[in-house]
């Protein structure tokens, strides 16, 4: 996909938050607004995390598009905020 | 009729009264140092204690500082609690310590070595002994009485966020107050300067200007060299200062609402809610939030002391030495060359302090930059499945 091979970790980071801190499937425009950056650029986000599986995106009946954390997601989330955690605190972190 | 002894004793005697307040300040230091009460002893290892103690601090808002043996505690501007935790003869000992923060032992150790405020110094030691300890009874002890010690945090990522966010948090708020004493302590500087500067115009002017006129020029041009300098430093200074303080307050301000977030589950209205962009930004930051404290004098009590001793204890034995002229001359010889000696070893504690920073910046920067590297690589490949 071009221009996304090194996406923005802010950006990433912003839609993660998003959607651990919504506790299950969130909808796609309000998930555009917490992460801060235009539609076009967010959906080439969403579309770079859902091949890395860490997002589903789903078309509800309602007509409304939600997306999720996938279970491989929010392991990456937990493992990320772990991580950044240790050098925090100025430890060496494993990973 | 008065013995040649007699205006000694009388030196002697007004230095006891002039110096009480500091001794009577070093014994309440020792009884801090020496008392550590117990709080707790328990089954559970050392390790698992500190982190499971920590946790339960952060989690209710109280500033921490883990050490592999101990936990700082911060309760408010002045007072401080450490929390030792040893293994003992029967099992996991938790002792506390009365302690301050680095605002808390400037304001004891500068009063206690000024004259008559060191009176002033016994009570706010005093002040802070009380408060320490209350908080380590009431506040700590009902923390202690919530679980059995030693159960593990849960493995969560909110408590991931709150333990990596309250961290940041300290952090920014350490750096923003050393900044923020540094303007001071430039400001103080200042003034002390334009203090001097007045008082050598007032008085050299007038040597330089015999007549009526010198007098009042001398005084004229005192005043207005000083306040010119007083004014113009102090401006420049706040100029210069005031963006990095006001910048590293805002990031306290943020990772304090943050935190506070995280650890109750719901967001204060208009306030941050992403834990994971925040620890990243601080994970950039913390570099420069642990630089900025390295480098305040203070930050290292110890040495801070030893230069404030020297440089108060020098200035104020070549100042007795050279204007004390009813003393024996050896003892006048003495007292000055006693207050050079300790000017130089002020001069060389805080020559020894610069180079150790340096060093350490320095070894600071390097690592830094590897852990920088890898946090990057580390992040890539965890996202990337």
């Amino acid at each position: 996909m071009a221009g996304m091979d090194r996406p923005d970790l802010y950006v990433i980071a912003r839609i993660l938050d998003g959607l651990w801190h919504a506790n299950g499937p969130m909808l796609r425009t309000h998930l555009q607004v917490a992460s801060n950056v235009n539609y076009d650029i967010f959906s080439r986000y969403l579309e770079w995390m859902q091949g890395k599986g860490l997002v589903s995106v789903e078309d509800a009946s309602d007509g409304h598009v939600r997306v999720a954390l996938t279970a491989q997601g929010a392991e990456a989330y937990r493992k990320v905020v772990q991580w950044i955690n240790e050098v925090v605190r100025g430890r060496a972190p494993g990973a | 009729m008065r013995s040649l002894a007699d205006p000694l004793l009388d030196f002697v005697g007004n230095t006891l009264i002039v110096f009480g307040g500091a001794l009577l300040t070093l014994v309440v230091l020792v009884a801090w140092f020496l008392r550590k009460p117990i709080l707790a002893v328990t089954a559970a290892s050392p390790e698992a204690v500190i982190r499971d103690l920590a946790f339960r601090l952060r989690a209710t808002g109280h500033w921490v500082k883990e050490r592999e043996d101990r936990l700082d505690v911060r309760i408010d501007s002045l007072s401080a609690l450490r929390i030792h935790v040893h293994g003992g003869p029967n099992g996991t000992e938790v002792r506390y310590e009365v302690s301050a923060t680095p605002s808390g032992w400037t304001v004891v150790l500068v009063s206690a070595g000024v004259g008559y405020f060191g009176y002033a110094s016994v009570l706010v030691s005093l002040l802070i002994h009380f408060r320490s300890r209350r908080f380590a009874r009431d506040t700590v002890g009902q923390l202690l009485r919530l679980a059995p010690l030693g159960t593990p945090p849960p493995a969560d990522v909110r408590t991931l966020l709150v333990v990596g966010l309250s961290e940041a948090e300290r952090l920014a708020t350490e750096a923003f107050e050393y900044e923020r004493e540094a303007k001071q302590n430039r400001i103080g500087i200042l003034l002390f300067g334009a203090v001097i500067l007045w008082a050598v115009v007032f008085a050299g002017l007038p040597i330089l200007l015999p007549g009526p006129l010198g007098l009042p020029l001398g005084t004229a041009a005192a005043t207005a060299s000083a306040v010119a300098l007083a004014v113009a430093g102090a401006s420049i200074v706040t100029v210069r200062s005031n963006p990095r303080i006001r910048e590293l307050q805002q990031e306290a301000g943020l990772y304090a609402a943050a935190r506070a977030f995280e650890a109750s589950g719901f967001p204060a209205p208009g306030g941050p809610r992403g834990g994971l962009e925040l620890l990243l930004r601080a994970a950039e930051r913390s570099s420069y939030w642990r630089e900025v404290r390295r480098r305040h004098m203070w930050h290292d009590p110890v040495t801070g002391f030893v230069v404030f001793l020297f440089a108060y204890g020098g200035s104020l034995t070549v100042a007795l030495g050279a204007g004390m002229d009813f003393l024996p001359l050896p003892l006048r010889v003495g007292l000055l060359a006693t207050g050079v000696t300790m000017l130089l070893g002020m001069w060389w504690s805080s020559r020894s302090w610069r180079r150790d920073v340096r060093k350490e910046d320095e070894r600071d920067r390097a690592d830094w930059e590897a852990r920088r590297q890898a946090l990057s690589a580390e992040l890539w490949k965890i996202l990337s499945g």
